[in-house]
């Protein structure tokens, strides 16, 4: 079984850092995690390799060589190759973009199943795992909050999707797409003593589009069909709030408030 | 004239009919023709609200497939040729549109809680605290998921509607939908009025904020953080990774409201929270706040409330 898991170090939401003086965020103060929902992904991948030790789990990044830390930590932790596409030239691609890209690298790559999250916390668009099997034909889903490895010998796998109101069972015949939703109780593999300072830069691959080969213009933001016109803070109006204690003078004051409002009947 | 056509999640019709208020405010100065496209069964109730609704030949479940629906809906594309394609961001939703604007060429925006007459998309970024202004430079059709109940549209169902069907060429994928397992007694939280919502500060006392919401006729919601430690399913989840709600009293108990659990309450009318912490960013955006604890506030309220429908004052 070869498992290929798509990971994404993403800005930390509790360190965002903006400059509201210059209206730019200060990335550089901004603290990097690996996205949440890609943690979940890869933890289940090394899971499955923890019981079946054949297993090959191979992630596979889009992003600046900053991130190489992360991808060291991951390989000290059980993975058994990293590979990250790396070029300036891919700087500011869409998910369109970003997805061509991937999917070139991936059409080269064999695997059974590649994995995924199914929102990132930067983007949060949810494209990529979907427009990848596009572009390589084959079947996806996201939204996935668990599997069924059962079946995977007859070549397939069960997943469960959270759907709007109800879960949603399906089957999907491998090779696939498979998005999955954020679990903390599935976390990654705890890194050993001896792993901590493991020489590991055999086990990661860069490549740049020197190996894949895009027109400078397909790519990048000159390839994105997709621009940001103007982002601007998000402001939320502040309210003339009222405090009490829980108190029954406090608790009094929060029945008289729903009854002025009409949200319990006296 | 414009064309534009509205992907209907057959697990949210009024949610999809919603988005004829995107084409209004897309296209304010143009006249423009709406289609209805159901894409798994007919959604008669659709009916009345488009110029047009297409509905597939035949109805199969098995069809509930993201590769599937998106050659569907890319095929009827070609025929049709719409100027924008406007998909509920709904669980299928946010799986069929990245593959229909793979299909298309087409740039996709995700997750819209706002457009701009000049075709500006507007969604939320990093984490919400963001607003991004996105245009689509392809010349494909303007293609955008819509966050549901961040656009309603009011008017009656009186368009005389055109009812086609398509024939469905299907190839089957390799995807097989087996069951759909509902929660009874959940309801849609998007449409109470009343929601008690708890966060990480009330995880462990989360039956009596079912109690409370049962008290006040209204319904359960939570954070993600109650919802991530498997405390409650995730259809109750309100915030940027759940669903976006307007309900007229908002109770939030334990909740801190960081900015993606805030970014789901659209327009509540009333909020009331109950946090130990003062400073926390929920309290100002707050009507009233109850400071302390989260058990100590349950169980007098629900106390409270007891007693006067029991006429002891």
């Amino acid at each position: 079984m070869r498992i290929l898991c798509l990971v994404k170090p993403v800005p930390d939401a509790e360190s965002f850092d903006y400059d509201y003086e210059r209206n730019v965020l200060r990335r550089d103060r901004v603290r990097m995690i690996l996205n949440p929902d890609d943690t979940t992904a890869l933890a289940r991948a090394l899971r499955f390799k923890e019981e079946d030790p054949t297993t090959y789990v191979e992630t596979v990044s889009m992003a600046p060589k900053g991130v190489m830390a992360h991808l060291e930590d991951l390989v000290r932790r059980g993975v058994d190759r990293a590979t990250l596409i790396s070029d300036t030239c891919y700087l500011g691609s869409d998910t369109y973009v970003t997805s061509k890209v991937l999917a070139t690298y991936l059409a080269g790559a064999s695997f059974d199943i590649l994995f995924c999250g199914t929102h990132t916390m930067d983007g949060g668009t949810g494209h990529v795992g979907h427009q990848i099997a596009e572009f390589l034909d084959l079947p996806s889903l996201s939204d996935i909050s668990d599997i069924d490895w059962t079946k995977v010998d007859q070549g397939e796998v069960e997943v469960a999707v959270d759907g709007e109101d109800s879960i949603l069972r399906y089957s999907i015949a491998l090779p696939g797409v498979l998005g999955f939703l954020y679990n903390p109780k599935i976390k990654l593999p705890y890194l050993s003593y001896e792993a901590m300072n493991e020489d590991c830069t055999d086990r990661i691959l860069v490549l740049s589009n020197e190996d894949l080969n895009f027109d400078t213009n397909e790519v990048g933001l000159k390839g994105s069909l997709t621009w940001v016109e103007s982002l601007e803070v998000r402001t939320y109006a502040k309210k003339d709030t009222q405090f009490v204690g829980t108190n029954a003078e406090g608790i009094g004051r929060v029945y008289q408030f729903l009854l002025n409002h009409g949200l319990v009947e006296e | 004239m414009k064309k534009v056509v509205v992907l209907l999640d057959p697990q949210g019709v009024q949610i999809s009919i919603d988005l004829l208020r995107v084409a209004r405010e897309l296209y304010p100065e143009e006249s423009y023709r709406t289609y209805g496209l159901s894409v798994l069964k007919a959604c008669s109730q659709a009916q009345g609200y488009f110029d047009e609704l297409l509905v597939p030949s035949e109805e199969s479940v098995e069809s509930f497939d993201p590769k599937t629906l998106a050659q569907r809906v890319s095929d009827l594309v070609r025929d049709y040729e719409w100027d924008c394609i406007l998909v509920p961001a709904t669980v299928l939703g946010r799986m069929v549109a990245p593959r229909i604007a793979a299909r298309l060429k087409t740039g996709l925006v995700a997750d819209v809680t706002g457009v701009t007459g000049g075709l500006g998309m507007i969604r939320p970024a990093f984490t919400g605290r963001m607003l991004a202004t996105i245009k689509n430079r392809s010349s494909g059709p303007l293609l955008m998921t819509v966050r549901p109940h961040t656009f309603r549209y009011h008017e009656e169902a009186l368009r005389p509607t055109l009812v086609r069907s398509y024939e469905i060429n299907d190839v089957h994928g390799s995807t097989k939908f087996l069951e759909q397992i509902s929660h009874p007694g959940i309801g849609d939280i998007r449409e109470g009025k009343v929601l008690v919502s708890a966060g990480g500060g009330a995880t462990r006392v989360f039956p009596l904020v079912e109690e409370l919401a049962a008290e006040l006729g209204g319904m359960v919601a939570a954070s993600r953080k109650v919802v991530d430690g498997g405390i409650a399913p995730r259809f109750i989840q309100v915030g940027q990774s759940g669903k976006t709600v307007s309900p007229r009293l908002y109770l939030a108990v334990g909740i801190s409201g960081s900015i993606q659990h805030v970014i789901g309450l659209k327009n509540a009318q009333f909020v009331i929270s109950v946090n130990k912490d003062r400073n926390a960013p929920i309290c100002s955006l707050s009507d009233l706040v109850v400071e302390g604890d989260a058990l100590e506030f349950l169980e007098s309220m629900i106390g409270l409330l007891r007693s006067k429908k029991n006429g002891n004052n």
